[in-house]
């Protein structure tokens, strides 16, 4: 610890970053990736047809399946293709339980113009990879919320410190200044910072939120006890269905569901209705809760409640219940983003980029800032030293190349492969350990760039690879006006893209760096592993060469 | 949507070259005069506002406020880079994006 508050708060921003940089890179990059979870879902499964039924097919051909299904169930729920989050119609049926035990369940993915069930290829999806990012993998998922806990815990008070470290926060809101090394490195650093700092400090906080039950059981427990049976008792109280109706036990037909929609439609306007949830079907007692797209953050819809019997409107539910239910789903659905557009969702997709760079460029710095002391060791980098670069390295560059081939895994692994979406996560954590243990045996500088190239051609070989295995690639999604799978393959030869010039220009920084140190480089291979080449070449200004 | 981000920008610019460090990124051999300071720097504030009610005005309040945050990060980023890569282009866009907006 240093003297001096500034000092202090300095010492807690750089090592406490420093500490849980890796995790927390891993967490936002996958996290912001599920932004577009849908997208990449859609995209990994290039079978599923594009939905352009009507509202009238699609419930026509739910309620037949439902039926045939699911007869005599205790809920139905069905998904019309109307928005994002659906693009294809979804249904969901829970049959009564028995003794206090829950019934079976079942959902299923329909084709709205034929009726019939579709499956496509098993995949991990862009789900698998959004969970990730508070779940991580191969391990318990309550072990999981915790180390994702504290890593949060560890990023509010960098974003806290860095408010109160950055000395200039007005007066270099809009200054970036390239080529002088550690200053644009913190330069750079603070720009990624300052600009989305509400967002940062929104996702952080908000995250912390989704397990706050997890991470502060013992409030709950000094009410409810401890236990599972506690727990649950809490769960049920807090997400109580206040209006459920119980069946009357006598059959009666269900009322057209297409005049509800029709009425929900006259009051919100076309293509509003996100969903329709359907208790007792086939009862006297039957109702129809019918919701409205997403308009706010509250992360639940508005909805129009009707006797599924009778088909007559009852009740017009607000989307806010209690005052600090409302507080709370307003910061997870902030968090989630569930309710926004394409445009937001961009602007969102854009904040989580700044975000993860945001926290890559603080691990550069960390290191930057050491390197030059650590070359005029006599005998080389520290261990320390050298393991930070070659994680940051192994991370930064090498964590996107694992979801690329998390994604090539997913087009060329065997579509009749069992445990394919198995492998496609495992080839995600090989290809990443891979990367992780490559700049053990390179030069530190050589080897971003390496890696830099393999990132570049990792992504923009995607929409290539895309076109030789499916018939779903870019000329046939761009004639076809499919923005999905033309905006995914897009996004992916921007990326390709953007690898490569960061390639092209650390490659030029490497030519430029004296030839001296490039001599020392190659010629005293006594500290052959990691760095050495060039005394930092990134502090190297042109005009200095 | 896209005069939204418009706005944005438009606040960011003023905003900057209210700051004469920014100011000689676009007009080199100027220097920034106290009343032009001034000038930039009310429009920028006062445009902060505007772009605030019409984002709001645009997708309600709650929305409005998510998407005014994610349009000036975005704003700032861009400009930031453009006034120092490409400062005539930074200027050039304060008249492009709303003019693109109303196509």
């Amino acid at each position: 610890m240093k003297n001096g508050f500034r000092q202090s708060m300095s010492w807690v921003h750089t090592w406490g970053g420093l500490s849980v940089g890796w995790i927390l890179f891993f967490v936002f990059l996958t996290g912001t990736l599920g932004y577009f979870d849908t997208e990449i879902d859609r995209w990994m499964k290039p079978e599923l047809p594009k939905d352009t039924s009507t509202m009238a097919q699609s419930l026509a051909v739910a309620e037949a399946r439902l039926q045939e299904k699911a007869e005599g169930a205790e809920r139905w729920f069905i998904s019309p293709p109307t928005n994002r989050d659906n693009p294809n119609l979804r249904i969901f049926w829970q049959m009564p339980g028995k003794d206090g035990e829950r019934g079976v369940r079942g959902n299923e993915l329909l084709d709205s113009t034929t009726g019939d069930a579709l499956s496509g290829r098993a995949t991990g999806g862009g789900q698998t990879l959004y969970q990730m990012h508070y779940a991580l993998h191969y391990l318990p998922t309550n072990v999981a919320y915790w180390i994702v806990g504290i890593s949060s815990m560890f990023m509010l008070l960098a974003i806290v410190t860095g408010v109160v470290i950055h000395k200039k926060i007005f007066k270099d809101f809009f200054t970036f200044r390239p080529q002088k090394g550690q200053r644009s490195w913190l330069d750079m650093h603070n720009l990624l910072s300052v600009t989305a700092l509400p967002f940062h400090f929104m996702i952080t906080y908000s995250g912390l939120i989704f397990f706050a039950f997890t991470y502060m059981p013992l409030i709950v427990a000094s009410s409810y006890g401890t236990g599972d049976d506690a727990e649950r008792k809490f769960f049920d109280e807090l997400f109580a269905e206040t209006d459920k109706v119980e069946p009357a036990n006598s059959p009666a037909n269900l009322a057209s569901l297409s005049a509800m929609v029709a009425i929900a439609e006259s009051r919100w306007g076309e293509n509003q209705v996100r969903y329709l949830d359907i208790t007792n079907p086939g009862d006297a007692n039957a109702r129809v809760s019918i919701g409205r797209q997403l308009n706010s953050p509250l992360r639940a819809s508005p909805e129009l409640v009707f006797d599924g019997a009778t088909g007559e409107l009852l009740n017009d539910k607000a989307a806010a219940t209690s005052a600090p239910r409302t507080v709370r789903d307003t910061f997870l659905g902030l968090h989630e983003g569930l309710f926004a557009n394409t445009a937001l969702r961009w602007l969102y997709f854009l904040s989580g980029l700044l975000g993860t760079i945001m926290i890559a460029t603080g691990m550069i710095l960390w290191t930057v800032k050491r390197r030059p002391a650590q070359l005029k060791k006599t005998n080389g980098p520290d261990f320390g030293h050298r393991l930070v670069e070659s994680l940051n390295l192994g991370t930064i560059v090498g964590l996107p190349i694992a979801i690329a081939a998390y994604f090539w895994a997913n087009r060329l692994l065997p579509v009749d492969y069992a445990a394919r979406s198995e492998w496609e996560i495992h080839v995600l954590f090989l290809v990443w350990l891979a990367t992780l243990l490559y700049p053990l045996s390179r030069n530190i500088m050589r080897g971003w760039v390496d890696l830099l190239w393999v990132a570049a051609a990792a992504y923009g070989l995607l929409p290539i690879i895309n076109a030789v295995t499916t018939d779903r690639h870019l000329a046939n999604s761009l004639a076809q006006g499919d923005w999905l799978f033309a905006g995914v393959d897009l996004t992916f030869l921007t990326t390709g893209i953007l690898f490569a010039i960061a390639a092209i220009k650390l490659q030029g920084r490497l030519r430029q760096a004296p030839q001296a140190a490039r001599d020392a480089a190659n010629n005293k291979k006594v500290i052959s592993n990691t760095t050495l080449v060039a005394q930092d070449v990134s502090a190297q200004s042109p005009e200095a060469t | 949507m896209l005069f939204a981000f418009a706005l944005a920008y438009i606040t960011c610019i003023s905003l900057s070259l209210a700051m004469n460090r920014h100011f000689q990124q676009v007009w080199p051999q100027q220097k920034l005069s106290p009343r032009m300071a001034t000038l930039l720097r009310n429009s920028g504030w006062l445009l902060l506002i505007l772009t605030l009610v019409y984002c709001a005005k645009l997708t309600g309040v709650a929305v409005g406020l998510v998407l005014a945050l994610g349009l000036f990060s975005a704003a700032v980023c861009v400009l930031t880079l453009l006034l120092h890569y490409a400062p005539r282009l930074a200027l050039a866009l304060t008249v492009t994006i709303p003019a693109l907006s109303f196509i």
